[in-house]
This record gives structure tokens, sequence and C-alpha cells, in this order.
């Protein structure tokens, strides 16, 4: 991938998250834009791609406002970049289902960390609820990975930049 | 020297990692130190610029809704207001009887939500005042339902708001007409939860509860919502009380944001 187009895209998705996120909010939770670029770059670039731009953009998300716990998004999407680089150059090695199960679980594990520390409280009083919180999130930016799927399949970008 | 350099360049992807959660969590563990606000209020200005044409169509398209919804406000205030000038007469009248001296003035300042942040919760707004319109940290921002949350960076045309499903915020709180305080915290959605209220306290459900006044923040009686669940804790002298706010956080366009309080002496 070229740099403009790197750039673009990055740039793209940056304000779509800006603009889009919360008209697609639903019950205040939205979609995870920057988080899915993460890990298209990851699997694309391999981990220390992955780490660059999860670390920047989350910072640059934290930056955009939020009250409390700035530098949390970053933490999260650098780990996420970092876990999505071993994906890169795996589907042809892998079995198509570890695969696909290795890019969810790092979905997962991402909203995982972010939600523990956005609602620990809740984690510790009511653990159903914190449960539930962090499944709306991963389910509802896994529906959208799934759909991209349909478009720009990780099994294609993964091998496509070894 | 070029060993090192090799080895560095080989685990280039580890090391990246290892100092992005490290400067990450620095970051996190210095949210309070003065540069970093300070940086965080300046990136605050810049970003509400690109937030103002977005918040301008929203508030386009709620126009005549909003009309209208001003216009039967409008009605209903000025058929109360005949009836609690009456009121206001007569408890002034009282007042002077019972020689009362306290009374609590505050000052408003309207404005506009711009942006409700991008993390994948909702947890903090951005409104389109501040220093210039004499906005300071920690001030309160409520709606006429009542408390929404407080500032906590504020930039010269913008601030950020840490609302009150920010899993971070406390507020302390009273319960009426019982009389009995707390502590507040968000649980989930609109619903909050007080977690030291003594159990032989008189707390029932449909209770108003109010900001105690307690805060050095927040003036006392201000609403924050309704009791409609309470609960003993097991091992505890504690029960757990449950709150419906009277706000709904997700669709705020318009706050006020408390600039002054002052006690005045009559």
């Amino acid at each position: 991938m070229s740099k403009t187009k790197f750039i673009f895209w990055v740039t793209g998705i940056f304000l779509m998250q800006f603009f889009l996120a919360e008209v697609m909010s639903i019950n205040a939770i939205r979609p995870d834009f920057i988080m899915i670029l993460v890990l298209y770059i990851g699997v694309m670039h391999g981990r220390y791609f992955g780490v660059l731009a999860g670390f920047f953009a989350g910072l640059l998300v934290d930056l955009a406002g939020v009250g409390s716990y700035f530098g949390l998004t970053s933490l999260t999407c650098s780990i996420t970049g970092y876990l999505a680089g071993y994906l890169h150059g795996r589907y042809q090695r892998w079995v198509p289902m570890y695969f696909h199960a290795g890019w969810v679980s790092i979905v997962l594990v991402h909203f995982l960390i972010f939600s523990f520390v956005r609602f620990h409280y809740t984690f510790d009083t009511n653990p159903g609820i914190f449960i539930l919180n962090w499944m709306y999130s991963f389910s509802y930016s896994l529906g959208f990975l799934a759909v991209l799927q349909f478009i720009i399949p990780f099994a294609k970008v993964s091998d496509a930049e070894s | 020297m070029r060993y090192l350099y090799l080895a560095i360049l080989r685990q280039k992807d580890h090391i990246s990692l290892v100092l992005a959660v490290l400067i990450s969590i620095t970051l996190i563990f210095t949210n309070e130190s003065r540069d970093i606000r300070l940086l965080r209020a300046k990136a605050n200005d810049f970003f509400s610029v690109l937030y103002a044409p977005m918040a301008w169509i929203r508030s386009m398209g709620t126009l005549e809704e909003e009309a209208n919804l001003l216009r039967e406000k409008n009605l209903q205030l000025t058929l109360q207001m005949e009836s609690m000038m009456h009121l206001a007469e007569e408890n002034r009248h009282l007042r002077d009887m019972l020689n009362f001296k306290r009374d609590t003035k505050i000052s408003l300042q309207p404005a506009k939500v711009i942006h409700k942040g991008m993390v994948s919760n909702m947890v903090s707004l951005t409104v389109d005042v501040g220093k210039q319109h004499g906005i300071v940290e920690n001030s309160p921002v409520l709606t006429p339902r009542g408390i929404i949350g407080k500032t906590v960076l504020v930039g010269e045309t913008s601030s950020v708001v840490q609302m009150i499903s920010d899993h971070n915020f406390r507020i302390s709180i009273r319960i009426l007409p019982g009389g009995s305080t707390g502590i507040l915290r968000w649980l989930n959605e609109d619903i909050c939860e007080i977690r030291e209220v003594q159990k032989n306290a008189a707390v029932n459900v449909g209770d108003a509860v109010v900001t105690s006044g307690f805060s050095d923040y927040f003036p006392k009686d201000i609403p924050v919502g309704e009791v409609i669940g309470i609960r003993d804790e097991r091992a505890s002298f504690q029960k757990i009380v449950s709150v419906k706010m009277h706000n709904d956080l997700s669709s705020l366009l318009n706050v006020f944001i408390i600039t002054e309080t002052a006690d005045e002496q009559d």
C-alpha cells in the first residue's frame, strides 16, 4: 500500500469515527472503526506497524475528547495492533477456522480491556451487567467487521503484503 | 554496539509494544498533570472547530421540534409563574418572620453539546463554551431535569464534560424526604446506585434524590433522580439504593453550566 493511500485510509476512518460514531450509537454504544482500522493494519503489515498505528490512532481518539482515562484507547489499540500482527501472512498457513477465531478473539480482548477499565465498578458489583456491556460493544463492532469480510476479507489482506 | 542495534531492530515489534504500553499507562496515571491537561484542552479547542458544522446541522434538524416544545413549555411556565409569584411573596413573608438569612443563588451559562466523544461507550461530552465564557474546571453541568456531569477540561472556547455515566464520576447526594445521604455512582444505562446508606435509613421507592451540598463543586438540592429500588447488602450495615436518573444521557443537545454559586447574605 502506498503512503498516500495509507494516509487517505487513516484520515477517512478517523473522520468516519469522528462524525458517524455518534449517529450510529445504539443505547450509548458506538461502533469502533478505529479498532477495525488498527486490526486491518496489523493483519496487513504485521506487529510493528500494528502497534504504531494503534498507539497513534488511539492517542488521536483520546485527544479528541475523553472525560477520564486519557491514554486508555492508545493502550487497547496498541495491544490490538500487536496481536493482529500475529495474523499477518498466516491465512495460507493456518486452518481458516483458527485464523478467523484469532481475529474474533483479538476484538473480544480489545473490548474486554476497554470495558474492564471503564466499568470496573460494574464488574465488582454486578458482573452480569458488565458482561452485557462488554458483549454489546464487542458485538456491535464485530457486526461491522463481519460485513467488511464480504468487501475486504482478512483472508485476502493477510497474505497480500508479506 | 552494532549487535545491540541489530537486536533492537530484530525485536522492534516487541519493543514498540512495550514502549506503547508504558507510555499509555503513564498517560493514564498522569491524567491530572497540568501539562497533560493543557495539551488536552488545546487539542479539544482544535477538534471543536471540526465539530462545529456537524453540531450546526444537527441543531438545524431538530429546530422545528425544539421550537414546538419550547412554545408548549412557555405556556406551561407562564401558567405556573402566576401561582409561583404568589407563593414567592408568601415565602418571603414567612422567611422574614423566621429571620431566615441564607439564600443560595447560582449563575448559569447555557451551552450547546457539539460532540459526544469517539470512544465506544458514551462517557463524555464536548460543549461550545470555555474559559472565555467564564467556565472553570469542575463546574457542575445540568439540564432542567438535573445533574449530568461536571467539566474536567476547559479550553478557550470549548470544554469536556465528564458525564455521570463515567465510572470515575461520584456525587454526594441526599434522599428526600428522609434526608439520608450517600455517594451516587453510575451502574448501567440510566440507573445509578447509592451504597453508603444506613440500613435503618428511611428510604422509599419514589423518593427524590438531590445533591447534598457537601461537595465543593455541586450546590445543594439539584435534582439527580428518583429511587426505584432498595435492597439490603448482605453482611453489611448498609443498604443499596437504585436510582433512575431523570436525564436521558444519549439525547442531550443543550445543557447549562453553573459558573458561580453565591451564598447571598440577605
